[in-house]
């Protein structure tokens, strides 16, 4: 806490105790130590003593812009350091760093040059009149010369066009007009037909993101998932020649047990159970270079494997039946990997281009609106 | 600073010394290239993707395939056209894909193996054709990227296929005859194999064996070539590297394949990960060992056959090694971590070049004045002597062709686009 504590300013003399004058017995306040003289005070919210706002050195104009005042030794953390931490604590968390200083806040002066009047709550001014003051001053000082509005047309009146541009002739919706939003929405095509089509309809840019997106939304994004589908669909029949295999070798009644799927969707091995006496399980590979058809049905896949099983294939139906297969190992979950992701990435480049459409979009917008104002007024 | 005022010795170290950087890729890099002239530095990293740095920040530019496209296995080998604009890269994912770096979004081509790859490598880029070994093949294959669906040649030689020489594992292309490819076998097998373009037809090719032999019992992990053709080196899982001098004639009628040098860890006896020559004519051979014991890289001097150096610095075991000649830098990465290390040479400033007159000292001396040092000379003799100085043409827009180690200077690397987008979308997400 000390640390953050400020010393105390150059102008300010050293903390002193005294209450009351020595010789009169008549209670004094501030840092000058003098006698209350009808001089504007100001009350410290730290150590409850009165100050003057002279030798505060504050100008006694913004008296109604205190909003909590601290002397000088309250901000260097001399006095009122006795009042319980848990009322300050409760301060702190309310309104942030800027109480744990101890520093003299104000509030926010109206917009008016010299007024010096605290703001109403949301407002800027201090009151409507000034409100409109401040306005006419602005208007007064607006130029629009350079706009080729001829002399003729009131600056009033041009500002008001301006105002009613918008879609809706409303108060609200020209309170949008600075936000984000707003220039989001789509323009309204009557202000400037031609304009409209030259700049916004036949943007390059944006015609060749929608196309984009278009693609992906009806090519890519279907393909991949399809392909996906297919894939697992395969992975799906090849576990269950593999499952085939093994009931015919283990006829015994074990085989329910090993029957679970072994390429899973993730083409991880299930594990072996331990301690189980079955023969090693048979697997064979599987790799097949186009799998968007399925080969001949289960049972008839593994009649015919056990038919050739002793000449020496390595491939059956372009099926890869090496039951221990170097080359494709992982071939399923590699290949599901890589569909997966392009479904990813297909999505992402959709919010990619969403975006950029947007960002496009914006720009001309601005542009339009811009055009449009120049030609009307 | 220039180039001029730096001390002549220390310029002209013809290898780097000194880690001086790290790359803290997050992504485990698997291997690593750089560009022609070093400006780039591409990582090839476990996850399939392959990330650009720039090696005057040192920070990623650019990720390959952040559209789509990117590889889903670790990637096994990268190489950059010589004029910087293509990348090829080869995964275990079994594809072999060529980049634009004009449009790093998404692979420019790309081409589907039923194995995964070995390594790849550029044959003759202006023609976007690249020779790829892959796993469990007995044959190189050539891919013609030229076309939209790229073609794939496998090389095969009519007499190669009765005598078993095992699957082709690695292979690189002569920089002296690029229509000549030199490959290694799991089974110690090195052969020179031409390919012979048919000018009438440009897809038909013929293939035929120069020279073949069998240089060892075990894999050949790795073969590289000097820049000017004639030294190759051979990396075997028998724990040796073998340094060959080559000799071919014009017509390639006689080829020569003469052992140099074998290197071995005769104490450790550990096997090499990788190997890489320096540049011309390949006067050092850098190499990186297996274990998680070692950390460092070997230097040998390939003439006589000595260690020169080790580059120590790496807190790990390294594997890949890249080494560029325009910033004489050697690039390797960590077996761990993934980091990349890279090793470069360090040139002490020598502020006194700046006034050639003074003269560096370690201890004060009293100054002896010379004779004439303070003699007044006529003026009009002096002025005569100035305007005679500055009558010498002095060139300043003429750049220089090679710099101080012979490497052409008017050669450039492309300059990859600004992604502008990029920057668009992280903004979008903050």
């Amino acid at each position: 806490m000390q640390a953050r504590l400020s010393s105390l300013p150059v102008w300010c003399p050293p903390y002193s105790k005294t209450k009351k004058d020595p010789i009169t017995g008549e209670d004094v306040y501030c840092i000058c130590k003098k006698q209350d003289t009808g001089e504007l005070m100001v009350g410290c919210d730290g150590c409850d003593d009165w100050f003057h706002f002279s030798c505060m050195r504050i100008p006694i104009k913004y008296q109604k812009l205190v909003a909590s005042f601290y002397c000088p030794y309250c901000q260097a953390g001399i006095t009122g350091m006795d009042k319980s931490e848990a009322e300050e604590k409760t301060v702190e968390d309310e309104t942030g760093d800027a109480i744990k200083v101890r520093k003299t806040l104000w509030k926010k002066k109206c917009r008016l040059e010299d007024c010096y009047e605290p703001c109403t709550e949301r407002s800027k001014y201090c009151s409507r009149q000034h409100g409109k003051e401040f306005l006419q001053e602005v208007l007064s000082k607006l130029d629009i010369s350079g706009l080729n509005v001829g002399e003729s047309v009131d600056k009033e009146a041009f500002v008001k066009t301006l105002i009613q541009q918008n879609d809706r002739d409303d108060f609200q919706s020209f309170i949008r007009a600075g936000q984000s939003e707003f220039i989001d929405k789509d323009v309204p095509k009557s202000l400037d037909n031609q304009l409209y089509e030259s700049l916004i309809a036949n943007d390059r840019k944006v015609n060749e993101l929608i196309n984009q997106q278009s693609i992906i939304e009806t090519g890519t994004l279907p393909k991949a998932k399809e392909r996906v589908e297919l894939l697992e669909k395969y992975i799906d029949w090849i576990s269950q020649v593999n499952i085939k295999f093994n009931e015919d070798q283990n006829s015994s009644g074990t085989t329910d047990e090993n029957s679970s799927s072994k390429i899973d969707k993730g083409g991880k091995k299930s594990k072996k159970k331990k301690g189980l006496k079955t023969k090693p399980k048979k697997r064979i590979c599987g790799y097949i270079s186009n799998f968007t058809e399925l080969p001949s049905s289960v049972d008839k896949f593994v009649e015919e494997y056990e038919l050739h099983k002793d000449d020496g294939l390595t491939t059956l139906q372009s099926v890869c039946i090496k039951t221990r297969c170097i080359k494709h190992s992982e071939w399923s979950s590699m290949l599901l990997d890589r569909y997966l992701q392009e479904v990813e990435l297909a999505e992402r480049h959709q919010e990619r281009i969403q975006l950029l459409l947007q960002t496009r979009k914006r720009q001309l917008h601005i542009q339009y609106y811009e055009k449009v104002t120049k030609k009307q007024s | 600073m220039n180039l001029l005022l730096q001390d002549p010795f220390s310029v002209l170290k013809e290898y780097p010394e000194k880690l001086t950087f790290t790359l803290e890729n997050p992504l485990r890099t698997e291997c690593l290239e750089f560009s022609t002239c070093g400006n780039y530095l591409a990582l090839g990293c476990s996850n399939g993707d392959v990330v650009i740095y720039d090696m005057d920040t040192l920070r990623p530019i650019t990720v390959l395939g952040s559209e789509s496209g990117a590889h889903v296995r670790s990637v096994q080998s990268l190489s950059w056209s010589p004029d910087g604009r293509y990348i090829i890269t080869g995964s275990r994912d079994w594809c072999v894909k060529l980049w634009d770096l004009n449009k790093p979004e998404r692979p420019y081509r790309e081409t589907l193996f039923e194995g995964p790859i070995w390594n790849c490598k550029w044959l003759d880029a202006e023609n976007l054709r690249c020779v790829a070994t892959v796993s469990e093949e007995d044959h190189v294959f050539m891919i013609d990227f030229n076309h939209e669906t790229p073609i794939i040649h496998q090389i095969r030689i009519e007499e190669d296929i009765e005598s078993n020489k095992g699957h082709v594992l690695t292979c690189c292309v002569n920089p002296n005859f690029p229509d000549v490819i030199i490959t290694g076998t799991s089974k110690g097998w090195l052969s020179l194999l031409k390919i012979d373009n048919h000018q009438m037809d440009n897809n038909a090719f013929t293939f035929s064996s120069l020279y073949s032999t069998k240089i060892v019992n075990s894999n050949i992990k790795d073969i590289i070539i000097s820049q000017n053709g004639d030294r190759l080196a051979v990396n075997s899982s028998d724990r040796t590297i073998r340094q060959y001098a080559v000799q071919m004639s014009e017509d390639l009628k006689f080829v020569t394949v003469d052992l140099e040098h074998r290197y071995q860890d005769v104490i450790n006896k550990l096997q090499w990960n990788c190997i890489f020559f320096s540049n011309g004519s390949a006067e050092y051979l850098v190499a990186s060992t297996h274990g998680s014991s070692t950390r460092e890289l070997y230097l040998w001097e390939t003439g006589s056959g000595t260690l020169v150096r080790v580059l120590e610095g790496a807190e790990e075991e390294l594997m890949d090694i890249n080494w560029n000649f325009y910033n004489m830098c050697i690039a390797s990465n960590g077996f761990e971590s993934g980091y990349v290390y890279i090793w470069s040479i360090v040139i002490p400033p020598k502020w006194s070049a700046l006034a050639p007159d003074f003269e560096e000292i370690e201890e004060n001396i009293e100054y002896q004045e010379k004779e004439d040092e303070f003699d007044q000379v006529g003026e009009l003799e002096q002025q005569h002597e100035l305007i005679q100085a500055e009558e010498v043409p002095i060139d300043l827009t003429t750049k220089e062709r090679y710099d101080v180690r012979g490497n052409d200077l008017l050669r450039q690397d492309f300059v990859i686009p600004m992604d502008y987008q990029r920057i668009l979308l992280m903004h979008s997400k903050k």
